[in-house]
């Protein structure tokens, strides 16, 4: 007797896109919260409540969901941190001095959500409205963040 | 896109890039590990790092440059001075003697301890100088100390 293949059900194609962008979400949130361990910790959270809520996915982009959950789960560690110490080491990891020193201590001049919104702009090309979604503000916030941001960006890397 | 535009996604995309994942796959959630299972994965990852410690130190030639500026790269201002074959306090000499100011990022490798950083204008009286670069004047070197602080394979 042959058997049919079985199809996945939806929830395991939801996962699947998950894992797959859980890496990312990463890395991502290492230049956000600036701390490769934190980035992990709150990665593994926002994984798992990505997973506890998956009734509440409405389709589309599994992988801008599971970052807006990184994210806002990221500003608040951010501000938890704040709240706990005046301000965090102006220490650079190795592997930010072996790739790019100048642009990681140009970053740290930004704040958290005008920089996760210019990283959603510049390296995903996510537009405003969709940036505005994810990070709860308004697309004008965005377009002003992301103005303001690309300027100093260009001044303190010195390109003309 | 303009080019600086252009320029800065593939600097960001670079950067992003560098940034280590030590895990690929989220794990499961603490509550549902067992302590036996915890100390499996722990003794596994202690493994594998020591093992991908040992094949760095087998293949990567000490010459080769890696990436954005390592200041002991052909190029920057400490080519062939052998920082990292110094003590902290020889290579903090060298430095200053060619009109840089140096910080010393200093994180601790002792597993004692607790894994920290901390900046200081002095060098630790001992440790393994890892890597730094050079910013105008100003030189941010990266140095380890505790028993975990490897010494730099290329010395005689």
């Amino acid at each position: 007797m042959q058997l049919a293949a079985v199809e996945p059900l939806p929830a395991d194609i939801l996962e699947a896109d998950l894992l797959a962008a859980y890496p990312g979400l990463v890395r991502r949130l290492a230049l956000v919260l600036r701390d490769e361990v934190e980035a992990e910790d709150v990665a593994q959270s926002a994984f798992a409540r990505a997973i506890e809520s998956r009734d509440r996915f409405r389709g589309g982009d599994a992988r801008a969901w599971l970052f807006t959950i990184g994210l806002r789960l990221a500003f608040n560690e951010l501000r938890r941190r704040r709240r706990a110490r005046a301000a965090s080491p102006d220490a650079l990891p190795t592997w930010a001095i072996r790739s790019d020193p100048d642009l990681w201590s140009a970053l740290a001049e930004l704040e958290a959500q005008p920089r996760a919104a210019l990283l959603l702009s510049v390296i995903d090309g996510y537009t405003h409205d969709e940036i505005a979604a994810m990070l709860d503000v308004r697309p004008g916030t965005v377009s002003s963040w992301l103005s303001r941001t690309k300027e100093r960006l260009r001044v303190a890397l010195r390109e003309d | 896109m303009d080019t600086f535009e252009t320029r800065l996604r593939d600097r960001l995309v670079r950067l992003e890039a560098a940034a280590p994942v030590r895990d690929v796959r989220p794990r499961p959630s603490r509550s549902r590990r067992g302590l036996r299972t915890t100390f499996a994965i722990a003794a596994a990852l202690l493994l594998a790092t020591f093992a991908v410690g040992l094949a760095i130190g087998r293949f990567v030639d000490p010459n080769e440059p890696v990436g954005h500026p390592g200041f002991e790269n052909p190029g920057q201002p400490f080519y062939g001075a052998g920082l990292r074959c110094m003590t902290p306090p020889e290579a903090h000499r060298t430095i200053v003697e060619r009109g840089f100011t140096v910080t010393w990022q200093i994180e601790d490798r002792d597993p004692a301890g607790a894994g920290t950083t901390s900046l200081s204008t002095e060098p630790p009286p001992s440790g393994v100088v890892e890597d730094g670069f050079v910013q105008g004047n100003k030189a941010h070197v990266v140095v380890s100390v505790g028993s975990g602080a490897i010494p730099y394979s290329g010395c005689d």
